[in-house]
């Protein structure tokens, strides 16, 4: 085939300016460590790539929410186990002034002390957290659960969250569980013996301590479901992590590129664009020749 | 036998016949680098001996042209034309729909997320502003591609006028040369720079052309519409049209008529851009305008089955959207909820403010099959809607490839055919040269003899 300057001068530079855009292409697949970046690059793994991403939002989204609940519930422990500590100073309090050495003057001194723990005991009940919602207060977090006369004023709903696709876990515990609908009334039996004290009744006290250990099974049990719902959480945490390092990887697999692939495939690249130019100057040489 | 006048004749015939060849291939060495130049060949003709000794006399200078091999270079640049304008377009857009941060399929995700978050605190005023700030931005992600659409589209416009334009300079160019040729003596670079024409009109509106028997160039457009014929051009022309959205509507213009040739343009750059524009582009913004629809009108049902934190139900999340087309251009927070994040529906129905049910029932929506006809989640459609953008400027990068190759072929058939070499050239110009001298010694021989003759005498 008949070959002027003019096209061998052309092949070359054609020639040339492939192997140089070959060599960018190398280049910035290793400096932005991005294989596919557009879905013109490759449709699927660009898509396997943005699904991959979108995942990854909704589950850091979902570690958030279930941070947060793990928080709370870290709260609601606090605020039960501020009752069980008032129960258990109750309870001591109920035994000692039930020995008959004590006299009306000291347990109506007692029945002050128990008031005082009552009035602790329902303000542990009311915590809240740092966005006004009061824990133990089921759905109806925005107003205290307990008035001031003990009684439960929120309600026995509970919350879920989504800690997996299809899956979800209790967060939050009702202040129900410190009422009679659990067993006792934890403020109620308090009051009873305060009021046993008030009363100089020996007796009374004596058999609230029933009541009393009951109410502090109850306040445990209570403990212990949170406990259990902590924990739940953290599995579920621990999961959703192994997760998000499964869509981190697939997306990684799908659109990054492998840094020694990345690297060779750059060498290559340079190696040939260095190879056009030595042609290219040779074939100049020639023609000027 | 010829008498000394005679042999002066055929040396001054040959003297003139060596220049003739110096003087083309000075003229192929001078058009080396000129576009589209095809090289030129001196032909020699020996005159007869009969009845005296014969000389040598250029009859005429050939042109290495083939119509065969034109035609052929038409036809692909038309498709690299058209490859090359549809793959610069699809590929911008590409760009547009996937910037760094903030597109949509980000958006859907982000709300989503946003929403499963504030399902953990809804007494939280920080979540629900976030969440009001993920729907605004997923209403400003939609709104911006439904814009990077419409934008394209008018750059296809844009690019279509400049086309029209070019196409009729080009037109015009091709009837003149057309005239020039049919006059005395025509300048064979005449049909170089027609050849030339034509092929950049073919890159334009992938026209054809053929060169009739009486040797003038006709050029007609794919759907049969001439636009050069013979001595006469027509005109394309650029209008906006309300029949065609307020786009250009494409005309051949010939003399008081117009033909609409908008929908027939099949190649070339204008056949590129108007498939991009009429055709993907369009296709893209009626997917994204279906998508965003069915967002919001689904996300609004849920958000007003449920509750915000006063307890009232029936509050839409989005503006809700009136008809599908024009959807994600107008996708917006309702200025309600916008105003008061508080009315962003977290609870159920009759639940109190601290219960969660309608946010989970909105998270739930990112994995129902909601979009895409029932048959995909919204992230998946967005996926595919975008994804189907950079599938077409893979296929349309794809086909300009191709296109390239076979231009690039074809270059080295021409060149084979028609290219100036200059090693030839100089070559032959010392051969004319060399000729040039012998004819030049054998006038000076003969006119020797002829003093020698006058002197004897």
């Amino acid at each position: 085939m008949r070959v002027t300057e003019t096209r061998m001068i052309d092949m070359v530079t054609g020639g040339v300016s492939r192997a140089r855009e070959q060599a960018a292409d190398a280049g910035q697949k290793l400096q932005t460590g991005l294989k596919v970046a557009r879905p013109s690059d490759d449709a699927s793994a660009w898509a396997e790539g943005q699904r991959a991403a979108a995942r990854q939002v909704v589950s850091q989204n979902r570690g958030s929410s279930i941070a947060r609940a793990r928080d709370r519930l870290n709260e609601v422990d606090g605020a039960l186990g501020g009752v069980g500590s008032v129960l258990a100073q109750v309870t001591e309090l109920a035994v000692q002034f039930g020995n008959d050495t004590y006299n009306a003057t000291d347990r109506a001194e007692g029945a002050k002390v128990v008031l005082a723990l009552r009035d602790a005991a329902l303000a542990s009940a009311n915590a809240s957290t740092g966005d006004g919602e009061y824990v133990l207060a089921g759905t109806k977090g925005g107003a205290p659960p307990f008035d001031a006369g003990g009684n439960y004023v929120g309600d026995a709903g509970a919350r879920n969250i989504e800690v997996g696709d299809g899956k979800n876990l209790v967060s939050t515990m009702p202040g129900s569980a410190l009422t009679a609908a659990a067993g006792v009334d934890v403020f109620g039996v308090i009051a009873k013996v305060a009021a046993a004290l008030d009363a100089n009744d020996p007796a009374a006290l004596r058999a609230s301590l029933t009541d009393l250990r009951a109410a502090t099974a109850q306040v445990a049990d209570a403990r212990a479901e949170v406990g259990g719902r902590m924990k739940a959480l953290d599995s579920a945490d621990e999961i959703r992590q192994n997760f998000e390092e499964g869509l981190a990887s697939t997306k990684a697999r799908a659109t990054e590129t492998d840094p020694i692939a990345g690297a060779s495939e750059l060498a290559r690249a340079s190696s040939a664009l260095d190879a056009s130019r030595t042609v290219a100057q040779q074939i100049i040489s020639i023609l000027r020749g | 036998m010829p008498g000394l006048l005679g042999l002066l004749d055929l040396g001054a015939g040959a003297l003139a016949a060596q220049n003739a060849g110096i003087a083309v291939s000075g003229r192929n060495t001078a058009n080396v680098n000129t576009e589209g130049y095809a090289r030129e060949s001196v032909t020699l003709n020996s005159e007869l001996a009969a009845p005296t000794i014969g000389g040598v006399t250029a009859s005429g200078v050939s042109r290495s042209g083939s119509e065969l091999l034109a035609a052929r270079e038409r036809l692909v640049d038309s498709d690299r034309g058209q490859s090359g304008s549809l793959s610069a377009a699809l590929l911008s857009l590409e760009s547009d729909l996937t910037p760094s941060q903030g597109s949509v399929v980000d958006a859907i995700a982000a709300l989503f997320g946003g929403i499963l978050d504030l399902a953990s605190a809804p007494f939280d005023a920080s979540l629900r502003q976030g969440v009001v700030n993920a729907a605004t931005q997923a209403g400003m992600s939609f709104a911006a591609a439904a814009a990077a659409i419409a934008r394209a589209r008018s750059d296809a416009d844009a690019r279509l006028t400049d086309q029209t334009k070019q196409a009729s300079n080009l037109a015009a160019q091709i009837a003149a040369a057309n005239r020039a040729l049919a006059g005395p003596n025509p300048d064979p670079t005449l049909l170089d720079q027609r050849d030339l024409a034509a092929r950049k009109l073919s890159a334009i509106t992938g026209g054809q052309a053929r060169v009739d028997t009486d040797g003038k160039m006709r050029f007609v457009l794919s759907g049969g519409t001439v636009l050069v014929d013979g001595d006469r051009a027509a005109a394309l022309t650029a209008t906006n049209d309300a029949a065609y959205g307020n786009h250009v509507r494409i005309d051949v213009v010939d003399g008081g008529h117009a033909v609409d040739v908008t929908r027939t343009l099949g190649g070339g750059g204008m056949g590129g851009d108007l498939a991009f524009r009429d055709g993907q582009a369009v296709q893209a913004a009626q997917s994204l305008d279906q998508l965003a629809y069915d967002f919001a009108t689904q996300v609004n049902a849920v958000h007003r089955a449920n509750a915000g934190q006063d307890g009232q139900t029936g509050r839409s999340l989005f503006v809700p959207p009136a008809q599908v087309a024009g959807a994600a251009a107008a996708m917006a927070v309702d200025p309600t909820v916008a105003a008061d994040p508080r009315k962003v529906a977290v609870a159920g129905p009759g639940a109190a403010a601290g219960d969660n049910a309608g946010a989970l029932a909105l998270a739930a929506l990112k994995d129902k099959n909601l979009a895409g006809g029932g048959t995909r989640s919204f992230i998946d459609e967005a996926i595919r809607s975008i994804g189907a953008v950079g599938s077409a400027a893979a296929t349309a990068k794809s086909n300009l490839a191709v296109a390239v190759a076979r231009t690039d072929t074809l270059a080295s058939v021409r060149d084979s055919l028609s290219g100036v070499s200059q090693d030839e050239e100089m070559a032959k110009l010392a051969q004319f040269q060399h000729a040039h001298e012998a004819a030049a010694k054998f006038v000076g021989v003969v006119n020797d003899l002829l003093d020698n003759l006058m002197t004897t005498l």
